[in-house]
């Protein structure tokens, strides 16, 4: 058994945190009852297990003699853009009329549904003018 | 040894995940499930890619990641605007 560097461990302790955090979000999206439940868990796969899994490539990346600056930009960009792609395919689905589970109280959210309902409204009254 | 050991571990893994994620898109009851399970269909083929240029000491496998990464986002916006009002660009 040849000896194990420090460069090792460290890559392979954060490579199995993001594993296990990818492997938990993608067994959420399958398990979980309802869309936006569904869509709950992806998110915190996207962002922890993946930061995890590019924190390990930035380390052996390091430790190889490069800077692994690509790494550094993945992870930013997958910050900026994971919570506005869940936002985005949250609204959609409530704005398709997907039913969720349990029947919480989305009255705080209608006013997205009148408000596209104006824009037609506002689209009808133009043609009628 | 020790990193071989564990990228095919943790290929292996990511492999078991990309599978859950064809089940959700195929079986997915809406449409919206769909397009959340193409979002994370993609975040684990990033993750595919980091883990292939942790085993193959190389940095070619990043930029591909970073350009999967750009595309999954894009499509998921893209996909959800069309399923709100059928048109992606809001031509006011």
């Amino acid at each position: 058994m040849t000896e194990i560097s420090w460069n090792d461990l460290l890559t392979s302790f954060f490579l199995l945190l993001g594993l296990f955090f990818t492997f938990a979000g993608t067994l959420g999206l399958v398990r979980f009852p309802d869309v936006y439940t569904r869509l709950q868990a992806p998110s915190k796969a996207a962002t922890l297990g993946l930061i995890g899994i590019l924190t390990a490539s930035f380390i052996h990346q390091v430790g190889t003699g490069s800077w692994g600056i690509k790494q550094i930009l993945t992870a930013i960009f997958l910050f900026m853009t994971a919570p506005v792609g869940a936002h985005m395919m949250a609204r959609s689905a409530f704005l398709t009329g997907v039913p969720p589970v349990g029947e919480p109280d989305t009255s705080e959210f209608t006013c997205l549904l009148s408000s596209s309902g104006d824009e037609e409204q506002d689209e009808n009254t133009a043609m009628e003018g | 040894m020790l990193i071989s050991i564990v990228t095919s571990f943790s290929l292996f893994v990511i492999t078991i995940c990309l599978g859950m994620c064809i089940y959700r898109f195929i079986a997915g009851p809406s449409l919206p499930d769909r397009v959340a399970a193409n979002d994370c269909l993609s975040t684990n083929i990033v993750a595919l890619f980091i883990i292939l240029s942790i085993k193959f000491a190389t940095e070619v496998f990043v930029d591909a990641a970073l350009v999967i990464a750009i595309l999954g986002f894009l499509s998921s916006v893209a996909l959800s605007k069309f399923l709100i009002g059928g048109s992606i660009f809001d031509r006011d």
